[in-house]
Protein backbone atom coordinates (compact mmCIF):
# COMPACT_ATOMS: atom_id res chain seq x y z
CA UNK A 1 0.00 0.00 0.00
CA UNK A 2 1.14 3.63 -1.19
CA UNK A 3 1.26 6.45 0.77
CA UNK A 4 -1.92 7.87 -0.70
CA UNK A 5 -3.89 4.59 -0.14
CA UNK A 6 -2.59 4.85 3.31
CA UNK A 7 -3.53 8.33 3.76
CA UNK A 8 -6.83 7.62 2.35
CA UNK A 9 -7.76 4.51 4.70
CA UNK A 10 -6.50 6.52 7.53
CA UNK A 11 -8.30 8.69 6.92
CA UNK A 12 -11.94 6.89 6.18
CA UNK A 13 -10.84 4.87 9.41
CA UNK A 14 -10.98 7.83 11.28
CA UNK A 15 -13.71 9.30 10.04
CA UNK A 16 -15.61 6.52 10.56
CA UNK A 17 -14.72 5.99 13.94
CA UNK A 18 -15.56 9.28 14.82
CA UNK A 19 -18.78 8.67 13.77
CA UNK A 20 -18.73 5.58 15.92
CA UNK A 21 -18.06 7.96 18.91
CA UNK A 22 -20.26 10.85 17.84
CA UNK A 23 -23.77 8.49 17.99
CA UNK A 24 -24.24 7.69 22.01
CA UNK A 25 -24.20 11.75 21.84
CA UNK A 26 -26.82 11.55 19.67
CA UNK A 27 -28.01 9.24 21.21
CA UNK A 28 -28.60 10.87 23.93
CA UNK A 29 -29.88 14.00 22.20
CA UNK A 30 -32.16 11.94 20.67
CA UNK A 31 -33.60 10.23 23.77
CA UNK A 32 -33.39 13.55 26.09
CA UNK A 33 -35.69 15.46 23.13
CA UNK A 34 -38.41 12.17 22.71
CA UNK A 35 -38.34 12.37 26.88
CA UNK A 36 -38.59 16.34 27.19
CA UNK A 37 -41.90 15.74 26.13
CA UNK A 38 -43.72 16.64 29.21
CA UNK A 39 -41.23 19.45 29.76
CA UNK A 40 -42.01 20.94 26.31
CA UNK A 41 -45.97 20.44 26.11
CA UNK A 42 -46.21 21.80 30.33
CA UNK A 43 -43.90 25.00 29.03
CA UNK A 44 -46.62 25.13 26.06
CA UNK A 45 -49.87 25.23 28.07
CA UNK A 46 -47.90 28.52 29.73
CA UNK A 47 -47.82 30.17 26.37
CA UNK A 48 -49.96 32.78 26.18
CA UNK A 49 -50.77 33.40 22.59
CA UNK A 50 -51.52 30.50 20.14
CA UNK A 51 -48.45 32.00 17.77
CA UNK A 52 -45.83 31.45 20.43
CA UNK A 53 -47.66 28.57 21.17
CA UNK A 54 -47.40 27.39 17.10
CA UNK A 55 -43.54 28.19 17.24
CA UNK A 56 -42.36 25.92 19.81
CA UNK A 57 -43.85 23.09 19.32
CA UNK A 58 -43.13 23.11 15.70
CA UNK A 59 -39.60 23.82 16.41
CA UNK A 60 -39.76 20.90 19.14
CA UNK A 61 -41.33 17.90 16.78
CA UNK A 62 -38.99 19.30 13.84
CA UNK A 63 -35.36 19.26 15.86
CA UNK A 64 -36.82 16.16 17.24
CA UNK A 65 -37.58 14.27 14.53
CA UNK A 66 -35.13 15.58 12.32
CA UNK A 67 -32.57 14.12 14.89
CA UNK A 68 -33.97 11.04 15.09
CA UNK A 69 -33.36 10.82 11.15
CA UNK A 70 -30.05 12.05 11.53
CA UNK A 71 -29.06 9.19 14.35
CA UNK A 72 -30.44 6.57 11.52
CA UNK A 73 -29.13 7.99 8.38
CA UNK A 74 -25.63 7.14 10.42
CA UNK A 75 -26.43 4.26 12.19
CA UNK A 76 -26.84 2.64 8.51
CA UNK A 77 -23.41 3.29 8.16
CA UNK A 78 -22.93 0.27 10.72
CA UNK A 79 -25.13 -2.48 7.94
CA UNK A 80 -22.12 -1.80 5.38
CA UNK A 81 -20.27 -5.59 5.97
CA UNK A 82 -16.59 -3.77 5.04
CA UNK A 83 -17.17 -1.31 8.04
CA UNK A 84 -18.60 -3.28 10.72
CA UNK A 85 -16.21 -6.58 9.60
CA UNK A 86 -13.54 -4.68 9.64
CA UNK A 87 -11.14 -6.03 12.16
CA UNK A 88 -8.90 -2.88 12.05
CA UNK A 89 -12.04 -0.48 12.64
CA UNK A 90 -13.63 -1.96 15.94
CA UNK A 91 -16.94 -0.87 15.69
CA UNK A 92 -19.52 -1.89 18.86
CA UNK A 93 -21.16 -5.76 18.32
CA UNK A 94 -24.49 -4.61 18.51
CA UNK A 95 -25.05 -1.62 16.35
CA UNK A 96 -26.63 -2.86 13.13
CA UNK A 97 -29.39 -4.36 15.96
CA UNK A 98 -29.54 -0.92 16.79
CA UNK A 99 -29.79 1.09 13.93
CA UNK A 100 -32.88 -1.97 13.04
CA UNK A 101 -34.30 -1.23 16.32
CA UNK A 102 -34.63 2.72 15.18
CA UNK A 103 -35.81 1.64 11.68
CA UNK A 104 -38.83 0.03 14.08
CA UNK A 105 -39.07 3.07 16.15
CA UNK A 106 -39.51 5.46 12.93
CA UNK A 107 -41.94 2.53 11.49
CA UNK A 108 -43.71 2.95 14.36
CA UNK A 109 -43.89 6.45 14.36
CA UNK A 110 -44.94 6.91 10.52
CA UNK A 111 -47.86 3.92 11.01
CA UNK A 112 -49.02 5.38 14.54
CA UNK A 113 -49.27 9.10 15.84
CA UNK A 114 -46.96 8.82 19.42
CA UNK A 115 -47.85 12.56 19.86
CA UNK A 116 -51.96 11.99 20.35
CA UNK A 117 -51.28 8.19 20.89
CA UNK A 118 -50.26 6.88 24.65
CA UNK A 119 -49.85 3.44 23.07
CA UNK A 120 -47.51 4.73 20.23
CA UNK A 121 -45.54 7.26 22.65
CA UNK A 122 -45.26 3.89 24.64
CA UNK A 123 -43.96 1.26 21.76
CA UNK A 124 -41.47 4.46 20.45
CA UNK A 125 -40.07 5.05 23.77
CA UNK A 126 -39.28 1.28 24.61
CA UNK A 127 -38.03 1.21 21.18
CA UNK A 128 -35.75 3.95 21.34
CA UNK A 129 -34.73 2.79 25.02
CA UNK A 130 -33.49 -0.50 23.47
CA UNK A 131 -31.98 1.04 20.63
CA UNK A 132 -29.82 3.50 22.23
CA UNK A 133 -28.70 0.68 25.18
CA UNK A 134 -27.84 -1.88 22.00
CA UNK A 135 -25.49 0.97 20.96
CA UNK A 136 -24.12 2.64 23.55
CA UNK A 137 -23.06 -0.26 26.08
CA UNK A 138 -20.86 -2.02 23.66
CA UNK A 139 -19.95 1.37 22.51
CA UNK A 140 -18.64 2.51 26.18
CA UNK A 141 -17.77 -0.98 28.11
CA UNK A 142 -16.12 -2.76 24.47
CA UNK A 143 -15.31 0.33 21.61
CA UNK A 144 -14.21 2.70 24.56
CA UNK A 145 -12.65 0.10 27.46
CA UNK A 146 -9.84 -1.68 24.98
CA UNK A 147 -6.99 -0.58 27.55
CA UNK A 148 -9.12 -1.76 30.61
CA UNK A 149 -8.56 -5.17 30.18
CA UNK A 150 -6.43 -5.90 33.01
CA UNK A 151 -7.87 -3.81 35.31
CA UNK A 152 -10.76 -5.69 34.98
CA UNK A 153 -8.97 -8.84 34.58
CA UNK A 154 -7.58 -8.15 38.16
CA UNK A 155 -11.49 -7.11 39.76
CA UNK A 156 -13.17 -10.70 38.45
CA UNK A 157 -11.82 -11.74 35.83
CA UNK A 158 -13.46 -9.50 33.10
CA UNK A 159 -11.33 -8.70 30.61
CA UNK A 160 -12.42 -10.36 27.74
CA UNK A 161 -15.58 -7.97 27.85
CA UNK A 162 -14.08 -5.34 25.50
CA UNK A 163 -13.14 -7.68 22.90
CA UNK A 164 -16.56 -9.45 23.18
CA UNK A 165 -18.32 -6.11 22.52
CA UNK A 166 -16.33 -5.22 19.37
CA UNK A 167 -17.74 -6.66 16.04
CA UNK A 168 -14.42 -7.21 14.33
CA UNK A 169 -13.03 -8.98 17.12
CA UNK A 170 -15.99 -11.33 17.26
CA UNK A 171 -16.48 -12.33 13.95
CA UNK A 172 -18.22 -15.48 14.83
CA UNK A 173 -21.20 -13.37 16.84
CA UNK A 174 -20.80 -10.32 14.57
CA UNK A 175 -21.33 -11.89 11.52
CA UNK A 176 -24.70 -13.46 12.08
CA UNK A 177 -25.64 -10.04 13.77
CA UNK A 178 -24.48 -8.64 10.54
CA UNK A 179 -26.60 -11.18 8.49
CA UNK A 180 -30.41 -11.09 10.78
CA UNK A 181 -30.11 -7.21 10.79
CA UNK A 182 -29.90 -7.22 6.95
CA UNK A 183 -32.68 -9.07 6.87
CA UNK A 184 -34.64 -6.93 9.04
CA UNK A 185 -34.14 -4.01 7.04
CA UNK A 186 -35.26 -5.65 4.04
CA UNK A 187 -38.26 -6.70 6.00
CA UNK A 188 -38.92 -3.70 7.54
CA UNK A 189 -38.49 -1.30 4.56
CA UNK A 190 -40.84 -3.90 2.78
CA UNK A 191 -43.84 -3.55 5.58
CA UNK A 192 -43.45 0.34 5.13
CA UNK A 193 -43.93 -0.21 1.02
CA UNK A 194 -46.82 -2.14 1.84
CA UNK A 195 -48.18 -0.26 4.55
CA UNK A 196 -47.70 3.48 2.03
CA UNK A 197 -49.10 1.44 -1.32
CA UNK A 198 -52.28 0.85 1.03
CA UNK A 199 -52.90 3.96 2.53
CA UNK A 200 -51.89 6.19 -0.10
CA UNK A 201 -54.79 7.02 -2.44
CA UNK A 202 -54.37 8.91 -5.47
CA UNK A 203 -55.96 12.17 -5.79
CA UNK A 204 -55.71 14.59 -8.53
CA UNK A 205 -53.04 17.13 -8.67
CA UNK A 206 -55.69 20.10 -9.27
CA UNK A 207 -57.27 19.97 -5.53
CA UNK A 208 -53.68 21.25 -4.27
CA UNK B 1 0.19 7.84 7.92
CA UNK B 2 0.44 6.06 10.77
CA UNK B 3 -2.22 5.64 13.54
CA UNK B 4 0.17 7.39 15.68
CA UNK B 5 -1.44 10.42 14.00
CA UNK B 6 -5.04 9.56 13.89
CA UNK B 7 -4.61 8.95 17.72
CA UNK B 8 -3.11 12.69 18.15
CA UNK B 9 -6.28 13.57 16.23
CA UNK B 10 -8.21 12.28 18.41
CA UNK B 11 -6.65 13.79 21.52
CA UNK B 12 -7.03 17.05 19.55
CA UNK B 13 -11.02 16.61 18.90
CA UNK B 14 -11.50 15.58 23.01
CA UNK B 15 -9.32 18.61 24.36
CA UNK B 16 -11.22 20.93 22.15
CA UNK B 17 -14.27 19.16 23.84
CA UNK B 18 -12.41 19.56 27.56
CA UNK B 19 -11.74 23.44 26.72
CA UNK B 20 -15.24 24.19 25.29
CA UNK B 21 -17.08 22.80 28.07
CA UNK B 22 -15.59 24.94 30.10
CA UNK B 23 -16.89 27.91 27.72
CA UNK B 24 -20.82 26.01 28.01
CA UNK B 25 -20.49 25.37 31.76
CA UNK B 26 -20.08 29.47 32.08
CA UNK B 27 -22.98 30.04 29.65
CA UNK B 28 -25.01 27.91 31.55
CA UNK B 29 -24.52 29.01 34.58
CA UNK B 30 -24.67 32.63 33.38
CA UNK B 31 -28.42 32.26 31.64
CA UNK B 32 -29.92 30.17 34.31
CA UNK B 33 -28.56 33.07 36.83
CA UNK B 34 -29.61 35.53 34.26
CA UNK B 35 -33.87 34.62 35.18
CA UNK B 36 -34.48 37.40 37.23
CA UNK B 37 -32.66 40.26 34.50
CA UNK B 38 -35.12 38.41 31.75
CA UNK B 39 -38.42 38.06 33.84
CA UNK B 40 -37.69 42.29 34.55
CA UNK B 41 -37.31 43.04 31.15
CA UNK B 42 -40.18 40.43 29.94
CA UNK B 43 -42.14 42.85 31.92
CA UNK B 44 -41.34 46.10 30.20
CA UNK B 45 -42.81 44.97 26.80
CA UNK B 46 -45.59 46.95 25.66
CA UNK B 47 -46.39 43.67 22.75
CA UNK B 48 -47.69 40.49 24.29
CA UNK B 49 -45.93 38.86 21.53
CA UNK B 50 -42.62 40.64 22.34
CA UNK B 51 -42.89 39.07 25.45
CA UNK B 52 -43.72 35.48 24.70
CA UNK B 53 -41.27 35.53 21.94
CA UNK B 54 -38.03 36.76 24.59
CA UNK B 55 -38.94 34.57 26.90
CA UNK B 56 -39.27 31.51 24.76
CA UNK B 57 -36.24 31.87 23.36
CA UNK B 58 -34.12 32.44 26.75
CA UNK B 59 -35.99 29.26 28.21
CA UNK B 60 -34.92 27.51 24.69
CA UNK B 61 -31.18 29.26 25.04
CA UNK B 62 -30.80 28.22 28.48
CA UNK B 63 -32.21 24.44 28.71
CA UNK B 64 -29.96 23.99 24.95
CA UNK B 65 -27.08 24.67 26.59
CA UNK B 66 -27.68 23.22 29.54
CA UNK B 67 -28.18 19.87 27.50
CA UNK B 68 -24.88 20.37 25.53
CA UNK B 69 -22.83 20.64 28.54
CA UNK B 70 -24.66 16.99 29.12
CA UNK B 71 -24.31 15.92 25.50
CA UNK B 72 -20.50 17.53 25.69
CA UNK B 73 -19.99 15.26 28.87
CA UNK B 74 -20.03 12.29 27.46
CA UNK B 75 -16.45 11.43 26.57
CA UNK B 76 -16.17 11.67 30.47
CA UNK B 77 -18.14 8.21 30.37
CA UNK B 78 -15.34 6.41 28.12
CA UNK B 79 -12.87 4.50 30.39
CA UNK B 80 -10.24 4.88 27.95
CA UNK B 81 -10.67 8.37 26.80
CA UNK B 82 -10.66 9.51 31.20
CA UNK B 83 -7.80 7.22 31.35
CA UNK B 84 -5.53 7.99 28.12
CA UNK B 85 -6.14 12.19 28.16
CA UNK B 86 -5.74 15.07 30.73
CA UNK B 87 -9.34 16.02 31.79
CA UNK B 88 -10.74 16.95 34.45
CA UNK B 89 -11.10 14.03 37.37
CA UNK B 90 -14.46 15.11 38.84
CA UNK B 91 -15.92 16.17 34.88
CA UNK B 92 -18.37 12.65 34.90
CA UNK B 93 -19.50 14.04 38.47
CA UNK B 94 -20.28 17.27 36.96
CA UNK B 95 -22.24 15.43 33.63
CA UNK B 96 -24.33 14.22 36.14
CA UNK B 97 -25.26 17.16 38.11
CA UNK B 98 -26.61 18.38 34.59
CA UNK B 99 -28.25 15.49 34.11
CA UNK B 100 -29.96 15.71 37.41
CA UNK B 101 -31.14 19.45 36.57
CA UNK B 102 -32.62 18.44 33.25
CA UNK B 103 -34.38 15.55 35.57
CA UNK B 104 -35.52 18.20 37.62
CA UNK B 105 -37.09 20.60 34.64
CA UNK B 106 -38.60 17.02 33.63
CA UNK B 107 -40.01 16.05 36.49
CA UNK B 108 -41.21 19.23 38.63
CA UNK B 109 -43.39 22.86 37.13
CA UNK B 110 -39.48 24.42 37.07
CA UNK B 111 -39.63 28.22 36.38
CA UNK B 112 -43.04 27.81 38.70
CA UNK B 113 -41.24 26.27 41.40
CA UNK B 114 -39.45 27.58 43.94
CA UNK B 115 -37.69 25.09 45.80
CA UNK B 116 -36.67 22.84 42.07
CA UNK B 117 -35.26 26.22 41.17
CA UNK B 118 -33.16 26.24 43.98
CA UNK B 119 -31.96 22.38 43.77
CA UNK B 120 -31.12 23.17 40.00
CA UNK B 121 -29.08 26.37 40.66
CA UNK B 122 -27.31 24.48 43.94
CA UNK B 123 -26.58 21.37 41.39
CA UNK B 124 -25.75 24.07 38.79
CA UNK B 125 -23.68 25.32 40.80
CA UNK B 126 -21.56 21.99 41.98
CA UNK B 127 -21.56 20.58 38.45
CA UNK B 128 -19.41 23.88 37.29
CA UNK B 129 -17.53 23.55 40.26
CA UNK B 130 -16.46 20.27 39.84
CA UNK B 131 -15.79 20.86 36.30
CA UNK B 132 -13.65 23.96 36.57
CA UNK B 133 -11.79 23.68 39.32
CA UNK B 134 -9.76 20.35 38.01
CA UNK B 135 -9.43 22.39 34.93
CA UNK B 136 -8.15 24.87 35.57
CA UNK B 137 -5.84 23.77 38.76
CA UNK B 138 -5.41 20.92 37.12
CA UNK B 139 -5.58 20.52 33.29
CA UNK B 140 -4.53 23.60 32.81
CA UNK B 141 -1.12 23.37 35.04
CA UNK B 142 0.68 20.12 33.97
CA UNK B 143 3.23 22.69 32.07
CA UNK B 144 3.70 25.10 35.11
CA UNK B 145 6.29 22.86 36.55
CA UNK B 146 6.04 24.16 40.25
CA UNK B 147 5.48 21.31 43.01
CA UNK B 148 2.35 22.79 43.82
CA UNK B 149 0.98 22.76 40.46
CA UNK B 150 2.49 19.49 40.03
CA UNK B 151 1.05 18.04 42.81
CA UNK B 152 -2.40 19.60 41.76
CA UNK B 153 -2.45 17.96 38.85
CA UNK B 154 -1.33 14.67 40.11
CA UNK B 155 -4.89 14.84 41.99
CA UNK B 156 -7.08 16.48 39.59
CA UNK B 157 -5.92 14.93 36.22
CA UNK B 158 -7.28 11.97 34.46
CA UNK B 159 -4.59 10.84 33.17
CA UNK B 160 -2.13 11.18 36.19
CA UNK B 161 -4.18 9.72 39.02
CA UNK B 162 -5.86 7.16 36.80
CA UNK B 163 -7.41 4.66 39.83
CA UNK B 164 -9.49 7.65 41.32
CA UNK B 165 -10.77 9.04 37.76
CA UNK B 166 -11.61 5.38 36.52
CA UNK B 167 -14.13 4.54 39.78
CA UNK B 168 -15.25 8.11 38.94
CA UNK B 169 -16.32 7.30 35.19
CA UNK B 170 -18.05 4.04 36.71
CA UNK B 171 -20.01 6.25 39.36
CA UNK B 172 -20.81 8.94 37.23
CA UNK B 173 -22.44 6.04 34.85
CA UNK B 174 -24.23 4.64 37.05
CA UNK B 175 -25.82 8.06 38.47
CA UNK B 176 -26.52 9.07 35.07
CA UNK B 177 -28.13 5.70 34.29
CA UNK B 178 -30.47 5.24 37.46
CA UNK B 179 -31.54 8.85 36.61
CA UNK B 180 -32.23 7.96 32.70
CA UNK B 181 -34.33 4.98 34.27
CA UNK B 182 -36.17 7.15 36.36
CA UNK B 183 -37.11 9.67 33.30
CA UNK B 184 -37.94 6.99 31.04
CA UNK B 185 -40.35 5.49 33.57
CA UNK B 186 -41.49 8.70 34.53
CA UNK B 187 -42.34 9.38 30.75
CA UNK B 188 -44.29 6.08 30.01
CA UNK B 189 -46.36 6.47 33.11
CA UNK B 190 -47.59 9.56 32.52
CA UNK B 191 -48.21 8.07 29.32
CA UNK B 192 -50.70 5.70 30.47
CA UNK B 193 -53.88 5.18 28.50
CA UNK B 194 -56.26 5.62 31.69
CA UNK B 195 -54.30 8.13 33.84
CA UNK B 196 -55.67 8.25 37.76
CA UNK B 197 -55.96 11.74 37.54
CA UNK B 198 -56.12 13.45 33.67
CA UNK B 199 -55.56 17.15 35.14
CA UNK B 200 -52.48 16.20 35.81
CA UNK B 201 -51.17 13.74 33.28
CA UNK B 202 -49.09 16.01 30.58
CA UNK B 203 -47.94 13.58 28.22
CA UNK B 204 -51.55 11.57 27.26
CA UNK B 205 -52.72 15.38 26.39
CA UNK B 206 -53.34 15.36 22.59
CA UNK B 207 -50.20 17.69 20.72
CA UNK B 208 -52.76 18.74 18.59
CA UNK B 209 -54.07 21.60 21.02
CA UNK B 210 -51.18 23.91 20.12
Amino acid sequence: MNDQQALVQGSQYWMILSVAAILPILWSFTLALHFARPYILRYLQGLTLRFGGDVWWLSYVLIRDGLLVVTFALSVLFLFPNVYMSPDLGVPITAPLAALVLFWALLAKLTGDSDDEPRTFRIVSVLLVLASMLYIIPQIYGVEAGDQVDAWNSIANLGGIPAALVSGSNPDVSYPILNLSLLGFAATGAVIFVWFMKKTKFEPADIA
Amino acid sequence: MDSATFGAAEQFVEGTIAAALVVLWLLAAALHLARPYMLALTRKFTLRLGADLWWTIYVGMRDVFLLQVFLGSFIFFYPDVVGGNDLPITGGLAAACAFAVLLLKLMTRADADARSFQLQTFLIGLGATLYLVPYLLGVQMTTVGSSISNQFASVLVSSQNPTVALALVYVSQALVGVMGLVAVLYNLRIASPAPAKASVSVASQPAAQS
